[in-house]
């Protein structure tokens, strides 16, 4: 999640599930709460019992905009407009958080005189490489290196008057112009949220997919990040930006390096041409300030951790062995390789891309052209039965398919990372059903049998595979133990280390991943397994509830939850502040002290130098109203790549940076064939592809059939009534659906011209007990520029009666 | 002393844990269905879903969308139709409130089925007996929430003593127009003589489906009964009198 | 509003049996207590239809029964509150009484006569509740045309005595009847004018019979043939075979009456 690691340093929900009681105002956007979290709206409506008022903003009225007390639609893809147009409002009528602001970010740096936005770009766009010199994007210095600051946030050079200057253009008018919400919906909005502006009163973003899959969705999230410093949101109860995470353990995945650029705890993944040494890797990556100056030592710890013995000071701590990437291997790179025949085989667990990924058409494709792939689930999902699915002569087939019996969640123990940072143990309910074994296991023995395999070998290329350490027996191997690596140990005599405090440069400590260190701070004692709840009527920290990571902190950023004097802004909702009397354990006095874990050096004293930069993990220690991204430090809009109108904030159609593949089955259409707007999305009822769901008859029975959404105008149009059977197409293929025609759906009035949307369900495929059509056989191969997250909330179709 | 269920609609999220809890806890089947118009799924209340959330799509008077959920199940009312019609007493009541259906005696009549009010209690076809929701007793008299309620995520649903739950459901009703919500309103505290199922409803019953002046079926048996008693005294007497006349000539 | 109970033809039926039965108990045992010696045909005969028919009776209620192996759950418990629960026990009581009167009479023994007629009383009470009950439980429904209507009781009643009338009719040479005939008129006048006050009860669902899907059966099966003809015939003239043609018109009658009002409920 760059989009908040870039402004705030750390790319996680700031706050926490249960502290949502605490806000004053919940803004949910981009996301369905209601149907995709519903346990969040236990807080949700704790918050409302207390008179928080609650604010859904999505082009269909959801079981969320039910509960809403302010409700506005807005067209698909157009969020930054939104959110911008909010910052507009903010600043222009003065409803910011001044002090925090000028104190807590980085409003009033100066920037580059030669920094400049004019015709949809920023300074240094380079028309022919399509990419961006950041010459301009920096800040004016001293001497000695510190940025130059102008605390009345005057001198038109400052990041704020930058700001201010950016999104004076994005008015409600322009807003009721391209996002289609009427002027009095988005003030009301604006009006409910920009309240949270004062010092004492705190604002929470609750946001998922429907930001994160757009061409622009880091740059989106930024806007939002913007927002909530402005209103001076950030580090506080009951604020922050909080990315609602998929499933039980998605946090999980992404600490344990889920993703192709990471190494495990958001190190920065090795690659081929920047970093081919350890030396090379820390020289780069190794800031200046900032927490992350301890860099090294948790790289270190890590090798350490991966390759024991085999990692010593003299080869680079084995780091030759880390597998290092050449260019991008996300998602959509994966498969648009797999489809031009550049991979040979795949291991699928836990995921059904045949359904799940966009494009299904060419996905499905691509699996044709394996030699092998194995599928580790429960059922025999689309993807395992690719070979047989609709239209595909299972003859013509060549790839040789295996389909291991996985055993699911509650049929093995572990630990899981819930989206607010906890990690909390789970325990075995029954036991797997016949041979279904649980995924650790399957690695585990995997991981055996390629030791086996090289076993003896004395090829170079096979010392990364030997060097491994793998001691975790047999069979199931020992979770606890394998968690008590991932906190990490002094290696001289594998006691585990307290923290990551504690962690060492030199090889003296291994660690699995830093950001979890302390989960497993001695021998048997597992902080994930600790059940201990606070009070009902308290802030809902939960301190004693497993364990959040970094360092058990349940507000991230909390040292801005107290003013630079380090008194709290709100004391009913203090996190945590500064005690000038408090003893320190070397009998110095005064420390942060309070409900919650410091995050923030804790005997730092707000009046000495740094003891006013909350944001401990960026180098300057303030949030980033300006951060580079790939598509420039401010926020713009573009159109999503398949759109229906022009866009009216620049020449600029589509942002420039989207990733956009070329492979024959990637057909992109336009307004002209399909005038229409599509958007797809979750149900309570259904997970993800089905495979799971559409196999229980209870949840089949709720939700038989592939839908629909669509407006009555829109239905009257095309002669549709509801309940009809209806076509909908678009450039990458088309599906059958029931037509639900509903007024929770209504056309867009952009000024002068009207823009349909429609909204379609992705659970469904050919297997399972219900059957019916993909969603994402219309989705497009379109990536976000700097996570290549595929567009699959904005695309274009058309519909018809079947 | 008396337990029921609060069902409050302005914390329900639609998310149907109940509707398919309850399923699970008595072991009842799924019915075949199709999508048809809406999310709302089956069409009604049955032997084999005994809970179930109504999505009833509304409008505000300047055509902004409103969307109602209600989770809806048997309302163990005080006067409870099937119970007073029951001729085998399969019906029976929980001491507690709840208007329980012994399998082992119902013989399949369905008066009870034409006599409630709300439509909930229905005929099995497959064990020929009646079934409804019967307030989880298993669960309620070992201490424990009925299944719907326990697995409610915001609330919505709670259980305890109704009185309580009375109270708590007058300040929500309050708390609900303190913040403009008008039409906020308790159902359930009076209708047939107080149901054991309460409702805080946003708008009026009608828009939910749920009868204003639910009728207590037997309330018509006296009327009924005295104009066929007199029917019976009046026809009686003209065949008797036919009888009579004939007699008397005889004597002449 | 309730469910459809789904009562099927067993009731239909249950309904035009229980009445016959009766009414011809009831006329018979008018006969029997006001009549002269050459009435005891009548009281005999009446007697003698509404034993077998009260068992049939029986019969088709336990066949209509989702587990008929629990008809007798019927009897487990005496609840005032449910008119099938008190029904049950009265065609029980009904059953056991006309039997006794048929035993008795055709018995006859002058020292049982005082018994016989002694017998008759509760008997005539029963039977008058058996021919009306059944209006009264489907007014304790919440189904429409049903529920809480006062009249269908007492137009089932009147209706119960015609067919009882009309199926003595057809058993007994009329003249044997003397002028317990008029009795038939008036039987169905009566019925004809509760039918008026039961339409009219219903208010706007009377549609449904008047001009709705069931017009035609009711125009015809009920009004025309159940009402209009057999007065006509009556008054035309008296031979046998005329009060026959009557007497089965009356029997179709009541039959489509209570076939549509069981109808009208489980639309
Ligand atoms: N029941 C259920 N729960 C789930 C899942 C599930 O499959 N089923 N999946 C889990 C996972 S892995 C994830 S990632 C989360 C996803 O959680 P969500 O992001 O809430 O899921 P979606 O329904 O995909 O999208 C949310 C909403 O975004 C809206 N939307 C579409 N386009 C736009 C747009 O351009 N702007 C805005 N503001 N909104 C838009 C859609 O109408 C939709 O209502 O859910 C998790 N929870
Ligand atoms: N159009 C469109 N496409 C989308 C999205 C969207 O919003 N719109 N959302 C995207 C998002 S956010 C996500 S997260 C993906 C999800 O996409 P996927 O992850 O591909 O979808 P799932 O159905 O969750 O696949 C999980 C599979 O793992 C199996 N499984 C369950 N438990 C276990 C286990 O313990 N071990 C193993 N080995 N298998 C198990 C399940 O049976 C299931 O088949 O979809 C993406 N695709
Ligand atoms: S994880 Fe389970 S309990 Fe939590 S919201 Fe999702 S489905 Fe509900
Ligand atoms: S709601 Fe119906 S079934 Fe439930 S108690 Fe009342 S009358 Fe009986
Ligand atoms: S069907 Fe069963 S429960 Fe219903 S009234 Fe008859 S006996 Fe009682
Ligand atoms: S109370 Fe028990 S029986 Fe009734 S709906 Fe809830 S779970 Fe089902
Ligand atoms: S479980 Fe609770 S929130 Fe969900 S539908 Fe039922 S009542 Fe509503
Ligand atoms: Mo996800």
């Amino acid at each position: 999640m760059p989009g908040l690691g870039t402004s705030f340093g750390r790319g996680a929900m700031t706050n926490h599930w249960v502290d949502v009681k605490n806000a004053d105002a919940i803004l949910i956007m981009g996301s369905n709460a209601a149907e995709n979290h519903p346990i969040s709206f236990r807080w949700v409506e704790a918050a409302r019992a207390r008179g928080a008022t609650l604010i859904s903003v999505d082009p269909r009225f959801t079981r969320t905009s039910a509960l809403a007390d302010v409700y506005a639609p807005l067209r698909s893809g157009t969020d930054i407009v939104f959110l911008g147009g909010l910052i507009n409002h903010v600043i222009s009528n003065n409803l910011f958080h001044r002090e925090y602001v000028v104190e807590y970010t980085n409003a009033s740096f100066l920037l580059d005189p030669g920094f400049r936005f004019s015709e949809g770009y920023f300074s240094g766009w380079d028309p022919e490489k399509k990419v961006y010199d950041r010459a301009t994007w920096k800040f004016q210095v001293d001497a000695d290196g510190t940025p130059r600051q102008d605390k009345t946030l005057e001198n038109p050079h400052t990041v704020f008057q930058h700001l201010r200057r950016h999104f004076s253009r994005y008015t409600p008018e322009m807003v009721e112009a391209v996002c289609g919400t009427p002027r009095a919906d988005f003030l009301s909005v604006a009006d409910a949220f920009a309240r949270t502006g004062a010092p004492d009163r705190s604002g929470t973003i609750m946001y998922a997919m429907g930001w994160t899959q757009h061409s622009k969705a880091t740059q989106l999230i930024r806007t939002a990040a913007i927002l909530q410093m402005l209103l001076g949101n950030i580090g506080v109860a009951g604020g922050g930006v909080n990315a609602l995470r998929g499933l039980a353990n998605v946090q999980g995945s992404t600490d344990m390096a889920l993703l192709f650029h990471l190494l495990p705890g958001y190190l920065g993944a090795p690659a081929t041409k920047a970093h081919p040494t350890l030396a090379a890797y820390l020289d780069k990556e190794t800031p200046k300030s900032g927490y992350w100056v301890n860099k090294p030592k948790f790289l270190v710890s890590l090798l350490r951790a991966w390759y024991g013995e085999a990692a010593t000071r003299e080869n680079g701590f084995a780091y030759e062995y880390l597998p290092k990437y050449s260019g991008s291997h996300s998602y959509l790179d994966l498969f648009e390789a797999m489809y031009a025949g550049r991979i040979r085989g795949l291991i699928v667990s836990g995921q059904n891309p045949a359904v799940s990924g966009p494009n299904s058409t060419l996905e499905r494709k691509a699996l044709e052209k394996l030699q092998w792939l194995v599928v580790r689930d429960l059922f025999e999902t689309e993807t395992a039965a690719f070979w047989k699915g609709p239209g595909v002569d299972p003859a013509s087939v060549q790839t040789e398919v295996f389909l291991l019996p996985a055993a699911a969640h509650l049929e093995r123990e572990g630990s899981y990372t819930n989206s607010g940072r906890w990690l909390q143990w789970k325990w075995k309910a029954v036991d797997p059903p016949g041979d279904a074994r649980s995924d650790a296991w399957f690695a585990n023995d995997l991981g055996r049998r390629l030791k086996a395999l090289y076993a003896g070998s004395t090829a170079p290329r096979d010392r990364a595979v030997l060097a491994l350490t793998w001691d975790y027996g047999e069979g199931e191997p020992d979770l606890e133990k394998v968690l008590a690596e991932i906190n990490g140990y002094t290696v001289a005599d594998r006691r585990p280390v307290k923290g990551f405090a504690a962690l060492a440069d030199d090889g003296s400590t291994a660690c699995g991943n830093w950001i979890y260190s302390g989960v497993f701070p001695a021998e048997g004692q597992n902080r994930a397994k600790s059940r201990r709840a606070d009070p009902p009527e308290s802030l809902g920290l939960n301190a004693g509830w497993g364990f959040s990571w970094p360092a058990n902190r349940r507000i991230l950023y909390n040292r801005a939850s107290a003013d630079p004097q380090g008194r709290p802004w709100n004391p009913a909702k203090a996190v945590v502040w500064w005690n000038p009397d408090a003893e320190l354990p070397d009998g110095k006095k005064g420390k942060w002290v309070g409900a919650d874990v410091p995050d923030f050096r804790p005997d730092l004293a707000p009046h000495a130098r740094g003891g006013g930069n909350p944001f401990i993990m960026r180098p300057d220690g303030k949030g980033a109203i300006f951060a580079a991204l790939a598509e420039g430090p401010f926020p713009e809009h573009y159109e999503p790549v398949e759109s229906p109108v022009e866009n009216r904030l620049s020449q600029v159609q589509r942002n420039p940076l989207a990733v956009v593949y070329q492979a024959d089955l990637d057909a992109l259409g336009d307004a002209r064939d399909f005038p229409i707007v599509a958007t797809t999305y979750r149900l309570t009822e259904h997970l993800h592809t089905g495979s799971i769901t559409r196999n229980l008859p209870w949840l089949v029975e709720l939700m038989p059939d592939l839908f629909c959404e669509m407006s009555r105008e829109l239905a009257a149009e095309k002669g549709i009534r509801n309940g009809d059977r209806v076509v909908v197409r678009s450039a990458r293929g088309e599906v059958r659906a029931i037509a639900h025609v509903t007024g929770r759906l209504r056309p867009f009035r952009m000024g002068d011209r009207v823009v349909h949307q429609v909204g379609l369900p992705w659970h469904w495929g050919f297997m399972g007990l219900a059957k019916g059509d993909s969603a994402n056989l219309l989705t497009p191969h379109v990536g976000d520029a700097n996570t290549r997250i595929q567009e699959s909330k904005a695309f274009l179709v058309d519909v018809r009666k079947a | 002393m008396a337990k029921a269920i609060l069902v409050d609609t302005s914390r329900c999220i639609g998310c149907r844990g109940c509707q398919v809890a309850c399923k699970q806890w008595h072991g009842l089947e799924a019915e075949p269905t199709t999508f048809r118009s809406g999310y709302e799924n089956p069409k009604r209340l049955s032997e084999k879903t005994w809970r179930k959330v109504k999505f009833i799509e509304a409008a505000t008077d300047d055509g902004a969308p409103r969307w109602h959920f209600l989770s809806d199940a048997c309302k163990h009312c005080t006067e409870a139709s099937c119970l007073a019609v029951c001729p085998t007493g399969a019906l029976f009541r929980r001491p507690w409130g709840a208007v329980d259906l012994d399998q082992s005696v119902c013989n399949g009549c369905r008066y009870c089925v034409a006599a409630c009010p709300y439509g909930v209690i229905t005929f099995n076809p497959v064990t020929g007996r009646a079934d409804k929701c019967i307030l989880c007793p298993d669960r309620v008299e070992a201490g424990l929430e009925p299944a719907c309620v326990t697995t409610c995520p915001t609330d919505a649903l709670t259980f305890g003593e109704r009185a309580t739950l009375v109270a708590r459901a007058r300040e929500r009703v309050a708390h609900l127009q303190a913040r403009g919500m008008t039409g906020a309103q308790l159902y359930g505290e009076r209708q047939l003589g107080g149901l054991h199922a309460l409702y805080v409803l946003q708008d009026r019953p009608e828009v939910y489906g749920l009868p204003a002046a639910p009728r207590f079926a037997t309330v018509g048996v006296f009327g009924g009964s005295v104009l066929s008693a007199i029917t019976s005294v009046a026809l009686g007497a003209v065949a008797l009198v036919a009888f009579r006349r004939r007699g008397a000539r005889r004597e002449e | 509003m309730g469910k459809n109970p789904a009562w099927t033809w067993y009731i239909t039926w249950y309904f035009f049996v229980g009445g016959v039965a009766a009414g011809a108990y009831v006329l018979g045992a008018i006969a029997d207590l006001f009549g002269q010696e050459e009435d005891r045909r009548v009281a005999t005969v009446g007697y003698a239809v509404a034993v077998p028919l009260a068992l049939l009776s029986a019969i088709l209620l336990v066949l209509d029964l989702g587990v008929p192996t629990r008809a007798l759950n019927m009897f487990r418990a005496f609840r005032w509150s449910s008119p099938m629960s008190v029904g049950s026990w009265a065609l029980l009581g009904f059953g056991v009484v006309s039997l006794a009167s048929l035993l008795l009479v055709v018995r006859d023994r002058p020292q049982d006569r005082a018994l016989r007629r002694a017998l008759a009383i509760p008997g005539t009470l029963l039977g008058f509740f058996i021919a009306s009950y059944t209006g009264v439980l489907l007014g304790a429904t919440n189904r429409p045309v049903w529920a809480g209507n006062a009249w269908i009781g007492p137009l089932f009643l009147a209706s119960a005595l015609s067919t009882g009338f009309a199926t003595l009719v057809l058993l007994i040479a009329s003249e044997r009847l003397h002028r317990l005939r008029r009795f038939h008129l008036i039987a169905v006048g009566a019925e004809a004018l509760l039918l008026v006050v039961f339409l009219w009860s219903l208010g706007g669902q009377a549609v449904a019979f008047l001009a709705g899907s069931f017009a035609v059966l009711f125009w015809i099966g009920v009004v025309i043939a159940g009402l209009a003809v057999p007065f006509a015939l009556a008054a035309v003239g008296r031979t046998r075979a005329l009060e026959a043609a009557a007497a089965v018109l009356i029997l179709v009658g009541a039959f489509v009456l209570r076939y549509l009002v069981l109808a009208g409920g489980q639309a």
